[in-house]
């Protein structure tokens, strides 16, 4: 039976959310503000009052004195009395709102819904139940988090649809927001399709309600400073003289424990708890009590450390580990202070005989690695000396170290896998990550004013994790919400981050058209084929396979776990494959130097793959990876992609298919935001077949394919991975010639900054595309015979003095006798 | 609902519920004073040297090092147990302090609805005086 307005009044707080309807704490702070002014006001006026009547001396003075003092003390008696009456309504009322928002209230599973439950079914017109809360302060903050506003919000309450409700009020479980919010979702089909529209499903209104009913729940608790959480943040007095001074590691290292950043929130989300208890517990060993913190980005291991610290902090660790200080100590900082060998042994052995006599110390080491080779280069093996207090009770170490110098140094090294245990930490999903985000950008948010929606804040997750390269997704996306903020606060009038700002901060940062497609990139799109089709004569069917795949990618339809898009162009030498991926950079991405080119005749040997990944080996980061990191967004060209090594197409096989592939150090490198293009003379001479047989080779792809699969050139689960495969036909006379002609302006346009002018005629593109260009190479030798033929003679008649700034030059048919010649013409102006 | 019914639930939850509330809030804050003066701790480390200083005994026995070492080590302990228990102490005075003043506001909040009625008369009397 679903709930009805008689239901409501059965609970325990209805009384006090009847009185809190009619006056609410704000109207109550505000009536108290009043009446405490107006008490102080009375007291003035009484004193003043008095002196002056004194100091007048007339007659019958003291009786109007004791007069006005009477209805003055009453007035006070009066205001007081009212003053105490607020008092004990705003208690009632915050003590019942307070009850309504923590976990452990009190009435909990005796009661039938939370406070703010209560307030929404109360205040629900004709028992509309979603009118009521989307009317409701909770409801509206919860639209506004969805990126809703105000006039979207009235907009919908004008059809506002009758807001059903199935769900019953029992005594055996109390109805939460949460619940509420879920069932309103559910069977208000208008709602959810209203929410939807802007992207919230129901999981992700959910999360919503979860958010701002946490944010609420922090204020509240916040300010109870008398709680014990909020009181434990004060610390203690007295503890530190129980351990000893550690003057001399002091000098270089940090305790965590004493930075802004250990000072937790006892209500925040925990953030590498999982990680921390594991170092608890090893910490908390007898012996050999040591963890060796093995973490990609020195953010998450020290994120591991803030966790840890919190916990000491907050009292909630194994008594072991009870008043612990967390040292964290800079290795590179120590070993700078050092030329030989002997003084570096020494002051290593009293800093840890320090930290042991002292008897309160976690000693970290921030780059173990390399504190060991450090050590190494002035001839010590330090690991020797660390190896007593390793395996005493008397010291507990952490160290800390990337997973590549992990795998480079430390793991093959038994002596220390025998002394620390690991604790490896892994990177946060995108989910997980916004977990933390949402519990984090509170604070940023009440410093700046700025406020973010969900959405906004999902996008920065998910812009961080695909066109940021440095660091874990965690510190991306917070770093980019640093960024945002001053961005954002620039703009006047702005206070509500969207998905928009998002999206137009992320563009304006990396270059990547993300978001909203803009009008002159809509231009540039919807004429993409026609634009390639000016540039790259005579491949129609190659340009519009190009062209649909990029306009797939930006609308956003592909595949995104996938590269933006990947061709193979199959086809003879000089036919515009090349000149397709150039075209396409130059449309797209404005500029031609975002193509990348990898000539893959160079990755044919064994060592092939490491040179493209980096080399584990000797420390050498890999072409890809470089050519790759720097240019998140782009095409990237693999010329003559037949000839690389089997290794390299193996890559490929897991690069074309997933968009992203491992390092030699084992960390991803995304190329989910790339063009790749792969060329190919394979099958070349079957399409020369297929022409001289009077067939167009576009048509007879599958056999052009089946050729190339048979012949070994390519596996066939390569060439499925790739999205499209272009044929490209050889070019004919007339094709030939436009390119010649294109070429020939080329030169041109290049000649005028320096005043000349060469006038390309019919005559001189048909015989540069005749003389120029051949069957073997296609369009290819055409820019080789103008440097010879039309350039060289350029040159040698301006060096002649012949040809000067201001005149025009024209290449015309010969005369008889010297066919093999150009007739040269110079003309006065222009 | 009525003014009635709710004053009923009022005085109810006054006299219930927000008496325990009272109560155990003061007794978080008294763990705390526990906590912050480390009453407990300090009374279990109580001889320990001051901030673990102290001289070593020497490796080779002689009288005068011994001795050195005897002094400077008793002198330590002394000045340690003078500090904790000066903290000790004002921990003591803090707690007991706050015992006073939570009666004093139990005793504040028992009487509040008797203050009010008191200071309605009082105010109604004074008027008419």
């Amino acid at each position: 039976m679903a709930i009805t307005r008689y239901d409501i009044t059965k609970s325990k707080i209805y009384p006090v959310i009847v009185l809190e309807h009619w006056l609410s704490i704000k109207t109550l702070n505000r009536l108290i503000g009043f009446l405490e002014s107006l008490f102080l006001a009375f007291i003035i006026v009484s004193l003043v009052g008095s002196m002056i009547l004194n100091k007048l001396n007339l007659a019958d003075v003291s009786y109007w004195n004791h007069q006005l003092w009477f209805k003055l003390l009453s007035l006070l008696c009066f205001v007081l009395g009212l003053l105490i009456i607020m008092f004990m309504f705003r208690t009632y009322l915050r003590s019942a709102y307070y009850f309504e928002n923590i976990v452990n209230n009190q009435y909990r599973g005796k009661d039938l819904y939370t406070f703010t439950v209560g307030r929404i079914l109360y205040s629900a017109p004709k028992e509309n139940w979603l009118r009521g809360f989307i009317l409701s302060a909770t409801g509206q903050t919860i639209l506004h988090r969805c990126g809703l506003t105000a006039e979207k919000i009235t907009d919908f309450l004008k059809t506002c649809p009758a807001g059903q409700l199935s769900l019953t009020l029992s005594a055996e479980r109390v109805i939460f927001l949460r619940e509420l919010a879920d069932a309103l979702y559910r069977e208000n089909e208008e709602f959810s399709r209203w929410l939807y529209s802007v992207g919230i499903g129901e999981t992700e209104f959910l999360q919503v309600v979860d958010w701002v009913v946490k944010g609420i729940e922090n204020d509240e608790l916040h300010d109870r400073f008398w709680r014990r959480e909020n009181l434990a943040r004060i610390g203690s007095l007295g503890r530190s003289w129980s351990y000893g001074l550690t003057p001399h590691l002091d000098l270089y290292s940090l305790d965590l424990l004493e930075q802004p950043a250990a000072q937790y929130s006892p209500y925040e989300v925990s953030f590498r708890r999982a990680e921390a208890a594991k170092i608890e517990n090893i910490l908390s060993r007898a012996s050999e009590a040591n963890v060796l913190l093995i973490g990609e980005s020195e953010s998450m291991r020290l994120d591991t450390l803030w966790a840890l610290a919190k916990e000491i902090k907050r009292g909630t660790i194994l008594p072991q580990l009870e008043h612990k200080r967390v040292l964290l100590f800079d290795s590179s900082l120590f070993l700078a202070g050092f030329k030989a060998r002997a003084d570096f042994e020494r002051e290593v052995i009293k800093i840890l005989d320090e930290a042991v006599a002292a008897g309160d110390v976690i000693l970290v080491f921030k780059d173990f690695a390399n504190f060991i080779q450090g050590a190494a280069s002035l001839q010590s093996q330090v690991f020797g000396l660390l190896d007593p207090y390793l395996l005493s009770s008397r010291l507990q170490v952490i160290a800390a170290v990337d997973t590549d110098k992990f795998h480079r140094i430390l793991e093959s090294r038994s002596e220390v896998m025998t002394r620390f245990e690991k604790v490896q930490i892994s990177e946060l999903t995108a989910e997980e990550t916004i977990a933390v985000i949402l519990s984090n950008v509170d604070d940023l948010e009440k410093q700046s004013g700025i406020s973010f929606s969900y959405q906004a804040l999902r996008q920065i997750v998910k812009n961080a994790d695909a066109y940021l390269t440095n660091g874990d997704l965690v510190e991306k996306s917070k770093s980019l919400i640093a960024e945002i903020v001053p961005w954002i606060l620039k703009q006047k009038g702005k206070i509500v981050v969207g998905i928009k700002e998002v999206d137009d901060y992320v563009s304006a940062k990396t270059n990547i058209p993300t978001g909203e497609i803009k009008e002159t990139e809509k231009e540039t799109l919807l004429n993409l084929d026609k634009i390639l089709q000016k540039r790259v004569i005579g491949q129609k069917q190659a340009v519009l396979a190009v062209a649909s795949a990029l306009k797939r990618a930006r609308a956003g339809v592909q595949n995104q776990s996938r590269p933006l898009g990947s061709f193979l162009f199959l086809g003879p030498t000089g036919v515009g494959k090349t000149e397709t991926a150039k075209a396409l950079t130059a449309a797209y991405f404005g500029e031609e130097n975002k193509l990348m080119r990898l000539d893959m005749t160079e990755y044919q040997d064994e060592g092939s793959l490491e040179r493209l990944i980096g080399s584990f080996s000797n420390d050498k980061p890999g072409t890809l990876t470089n050519l790759i990191r720097q240019n998140v967004f782009g095409v990237l060209l693999l010329d003559e992609f037949e000839k690389a090594h089997k290794d390299v197409m193996n890559l490929f096989l897991q690069v074309l298919d997933e968009g992203f592939f491992s390092d030699m150090n084992g960390k991803r490198v995304n190329a989910r935001n790339l063009i790749f293009i792969a060329t190919s003379n394979a099958g070349a001479a079957k399409i020369w077949d297929l022409l001289k047989a009077g067939q167009d080779p576009a048509e007879q792809k599958d056999e052009i394919i089946n050729l190339v699969v048979n012949q070994g050139d390519y596996k066939p689960e390569l060439l499925n991975r790739f999205d499209e495969i272009v044929i490209f036909r050889p070019l004919g006379p007339t094709e030939l010639k436009q390119i010649a002609d294109l070429m020939l302006k080329k030169l041109a346009k290049r000649l005028e900054p320096k005043g000349f002018h060469l006038v390309v005629n019919d005559y001189l593109a048909d015989r540069v595309s005749r003389e120029g260009a051949n069957e073997m190479f296609g369009a290819r030798p055409m820019n080789r015979y103008i440097q010879d033929k039309i350039e060289q003679a350029i040159a040698d008649k301006i060096i002649a003095g012949e040809l000067k700034a201001g005149m025009s030059v024209e290449f015309t048919q010969p005369v008889t006798g010297q066919i093999d010649q150009f007739n040269l013409v110079i003309h006065q102006g222009i | 609902m009525g003014l009635t019914s709710t004053l009923v639930y009022y005085f109810w939850w006054h006299y219930t519920i927000a008496l325990a509330d009272l109560a155990r809030n003061y007794a978080g804050i008294f763990a705390w004073l526990l906590d912050f003066f480390s009453i407990k701790h300090l009374l279990l480390n109580l001889a320990l040297p001051w901030r673990r200083l102290g001289e070593g005994y020497p490796d080779h026995f002689n009288w005068e090092g011994f001795f050195a070492a005897v002094v400077v080590n008793t002198l330590m302990r002394l000045v340690g147990i003078l500090f904790r228990l000066l903290m000790i102490v004002a921990g003591l005075i803090s707690l007991v302090a706050s015992i006073i003043i939570f009666v004093l506001i139990f005793a504040i909040w028992l009487a509040l609805p008797f203050w009010l009625l008191f200071l309605f008369i009082l105010s109604w009397k004074l008027l008419f005086a």
